[in-house]
């Protein structure tokens, strides 16, 4: 067991609603900056939809993450050859236009144009070029499906589904959407790391935070084409890539995530866990429908004697056990089990979690063509969710319908459980079959409910403390920059004028 | 005031014997220094009583000033570009054979030319003194130019570097070379055997003569190796084949355009539409 400590996170759908503050706060701390503009590191995209950038989730196009190869995994769109012929111009990336080029809105013509016959307008000016643009989209332009025979409709994930699948979808009594916000997911099999021709991309040894160091950066942008999440991004103004850096000093200093701070939902979780880094190459190259079992197996429980003496011996501090055996993420992810990685047949292990969101059920449209919303009880069972479970499947659990209906199942438990508790009117039969439905009880059903509906601050972000000063050992000897620090002057003070 | 004043007169007697004496002994010197010089420097291209590269330089200081010999010796194109009609006039002759400066100091100057105006009047009007004996006709084997041919590609036995790094020769079997110096496929039309004996053994040609010196001279076997290389170049090769730089020029173009259609044809699915393109096509079109 080689045990390793890691942030994780939690992001619950089914309480966001998508009001992008998490957004603008990433945007406002850390890329209003030239060059940065365009970079969202945290950003919400509306399901169905094609996110940001456009279609980030189809690998034929971009040849994001890994591919199965045997026993192992090797790099789809990088690595040594084919980054190597790739290296002076690398094909597989996102243009601006499948980001968007950004803009402001020229305001001083509102106060400066002569006058005239006509209101003045504040024309948008590209914030890369200067000139006047046409505003052709923006980061979320498909908010709340808005354009939907352009985004909605090419889904990436629309794949596993048949054409009268989604075309039935998009009848006007089914349609539904959901949000989904997005950060690096910090994998434990990171693709970006991997592709690095510089060696400029690592992953912190204390938390797991992968960072992209700004001095070895040379540019070449193959971790922009290896994340298959798009969540590398290439500053045309610095020449450097950069990339989500879980607010860390934020972090180190016991704050949540900027993030995480202003969610408005209160939809996110952040937690450590702890994971067997032993177990990396083999959860990476497992078959396809055993993927999400196999990267819940290798968290390993923080309660554990044996895992405790391993994590121990691997430097990690007691502090960091103890955060983890309170992390919220570890209630989620293996507790409970109701909550999945995206996209986990990409290979890179990721460690943001979702909740899936439990959507409304459908209603049904009589033979006489009327539109029947009412069902025998509230919650009619998940099977007739608006959304099929294939596409949620394809989001979740690369495919696998059953456990996706697992999880949802349990989620309605909850739901059942607490409808019982709060208004009384289901029968104790029903209540025990939901409860049953969901392979769970009435104790997690409510401890499920607290996490979820009542968590404090402290219970939502539970940060181990940072340490800092181990970590720096690790790289030198302090006692050779002792008296080198601290209070002084740089150049000799003089008195008076 | 007066001290300083008598200081001043010793210093000024002082510098002036200082300065016969250095007269005296420069003027001592200056014959002998011609002929070294004149060895060192012109023999290359020039003889006394035969016609080289160069004209024969009998009684030259007699047919020109010696303020335009001055001039000549120190820049020739410069004096040619002025227009002087006996310059062009030399400069035609001579194949328009340009002949290279020498940066030679006043004293030097003086003293090669003191050493040309000691063999009296130009060979054509003083007819009374007799021609020099012509060099015996050179002899090549065919050896000789294969030898030749493999020392003019390679490095020389005293380490200089190869002809073929700075000089083209149009030869079958011969690599093309490089387009810094002359091209010199008719170097032995231009300028015979004995010129290119001449100008290997003692370089006139600055970066020549710094390729060739000392250790890395030329020995007398490998000179002989390569005149016999390149008059038989000459003799054997159209004159219609001088356009070899254009031909070299014209194959670099050929092979550019096939490595170009190699780069496209590897990296043929480079330039992608961007993936919103469809969209933004089709939102044009409804607008």
């Amino acid at each position: 067991m080689n045990i390793r400590s890691q942030i994780s996170m939690v992001f619950h759908l089914d309480k966001c609603i998508g009001c992008h503050t998490c957004s603008i706060a990433c945007k406002n701390v850390w890329t209003d900056r030239k060059g940065a503009e365009y970079m969202w590191w945290n950003n919400v995209e509306t399901k169905p939809g094609t996110g940001y950038p456009t279609k980030w989730e189809d690998q034929d196009i971009y040849k994001g993450g890994w591919d199965k190869n045997g026993d192992t995994v090797s790099l789809r769109g990088a690595g040594k050859l084919r980054g190597l012929k790739n290296i002076f111009h690398n094909p597989n990336m996102p243009v601006l236009e499948d980001y968007y080029e950004p803009w402001t809105y020229k305001y001083s013509d509102l106060f400066t144009a002569p006058e005239g016959n006509d209101q003045p307008t504040a024309r948008p000016v590209s914030l890369v070029t200067g000139e006047h643009i046409d505003v052709k989209a923006g980061p979320n332009w498909d908010d709340d499906l808005g354009g939907s025979p352009d985004y909605a409709r090419k889904d990436v994930n629309f794949k596993a589904l048949t054409p009268s699948e989604q075309e039935s979808l998009f009848q006007l009594e089914q349609m539904t959407m959901f949000y989904l916000p997005r950060i690096c997911n910090h994998c434990l099999n990171p693709a970006c790391v991997a592709s690095c021709p510089s060696g400029a991309i690592y992953k912190r040894g204390e938390d797991g935070i992968v960072l992209i160091n700004q001095e070895r950066c040379r540019a070449w942008r193959m971790c922009v084409t290896a994340c298959p999440y798009k969540k590398s991004y290439y500053n045309w103004h610095t020449g450097k890539s950069e990339k989500c850096i879980l607010c860390y000093p934020r972090l180190e200093s016991g704050q949540a995530p900027a993030c995480m701070h202003s969610c408005v939902g209160r939809i996110r979780y952040l937690g450590v866990m702890l994971y067997d880094a032993d177990k990396i190459e083999q959860v990476a190259s497992a078959p396809e429908r055993d993927l999400v079992d196999a990267q819940l197996g290798i968290y390993v429980d923080p309660f554990d004697e044996n895992v405790i003496k391993a994590a121990k011996a691997n430097g990690i501090a007691d502090s960091t056990i103890r955060a983890a055996q309170l992390s919220p993420v570890w209630k989620f992810v293996k507790q409970w089990g109701i909550a999945l990685p995206l996209h986990p047949e990409f290979r890179t292990i990721p460690n943001l979690f979702y909740v899936p969101p439990m959507l409304p059920a459908m209603a049904s449209v009589d033979a006489d063509g009327v539109y029947d919303s009412h069902t025998e009880s509230l919650w009619a069972g998940i099977e007739k969710s608006r959304l099929p479970m294939q596409y949620l499947a394809s989001l979740f659990t690369a495919g696998d319908t059953e456990r996706m209906k697992l999880v949802l199942k349990k989620l309605l438990a909850v739901k059942i459980s607490r409808r019982n508790t709060t208004v009384g009117d289901l029968t104790e039969k029903e209540v025990a079959d939901a409860l049953e439905g969901g392979r769970t009880n009435a104790k997690e059903a409510d401890a499920i409910f607290r996490l979820t509906s009542l968590a404090t601050f402290e219970e939502r972000f539970v940060i181990p403390p940072a340490h800092r000063e181990e970590s720096i050992e690790m790289l030198e000897d302090t006692g050779d920059v002792k008296g080198n620090t601290g209070f002084g002057f740089k150049l000799k003070p003089a008195r008076g004028l | 005031m007066k001290a300083i004043k008598l200081a001043g007169m010793r210093n000024a007697k002082t510098l002036y014997i200082a300065g016969a004496i250095t007269l005296l002994t420069a003027s001592g010197t200056m014959a002998q220094d011609g002929a070294a010089i004149f060895k060192q420097n012109c023999t290359a291209c020039h003889m006394i009583g035969k016609r080289l590269v160069g004209p024969d330089l009998t009684g030259v200081t007699e047919k020109q000033s010696d303020e335009w010999l001055r001039k000549f010796i120190r820049s020739s194109q410069s004096v040619i570009k002025s227009g002087d009609p006996a310059a062009v006039a030399l400069f035609e002759e001579f194949n328009k054979t340009p002949m290279p400066d020498f940066p030679l100091t006043d004293a030097e100057l003086t003293a090669v030319l003191g050493y040309l105006g000691g063999f009296g009047k130009p060979a054509a009007s003083a007819s009374a003194a007799p021609p020099p004996p012509p060099p015996a006709p050179m002899v090549f084997t065919e050896a000789d130019v294969e030898q030749g041919r493999a020392l003019f590609q390679h490095r020389t036995s005293g380490g200089g570097p190869s002809c073929v790094s700075c000089h083209h020769v149009s030869d079958a079997g011969m690599i093309p070379g490089g387009l810094l110096a002359k091209d010199l496929t008719h170097v032995a039309g231009r300028i015979g055997d004995q010129g290119i004996v001449g100008i290997l053994g003692a370089p006139p040609f600055p970066a020549m003569a710094a390729a060739y010196n000392g250790p890395t001279a030329l020995s007398e076997k490998e000179i002989h190796a390569l005149t016999a290389f390149l008059v038989h170049a000459d003799k054997n090769t159209a004159t219609a084949e001088a356009g070899g730089k254009n031909a070299m020029l014209g194959w670099g173009f050929i092979g550019l355009v096939v490595i170009l259609l190699g780069v496209a044809l590897v990296w043929a699915r480079r330039l992608r539409k961007s993936v919103r393109y469809e969209i933004d096509a089709r939102q044009l079109r409804t607008i």
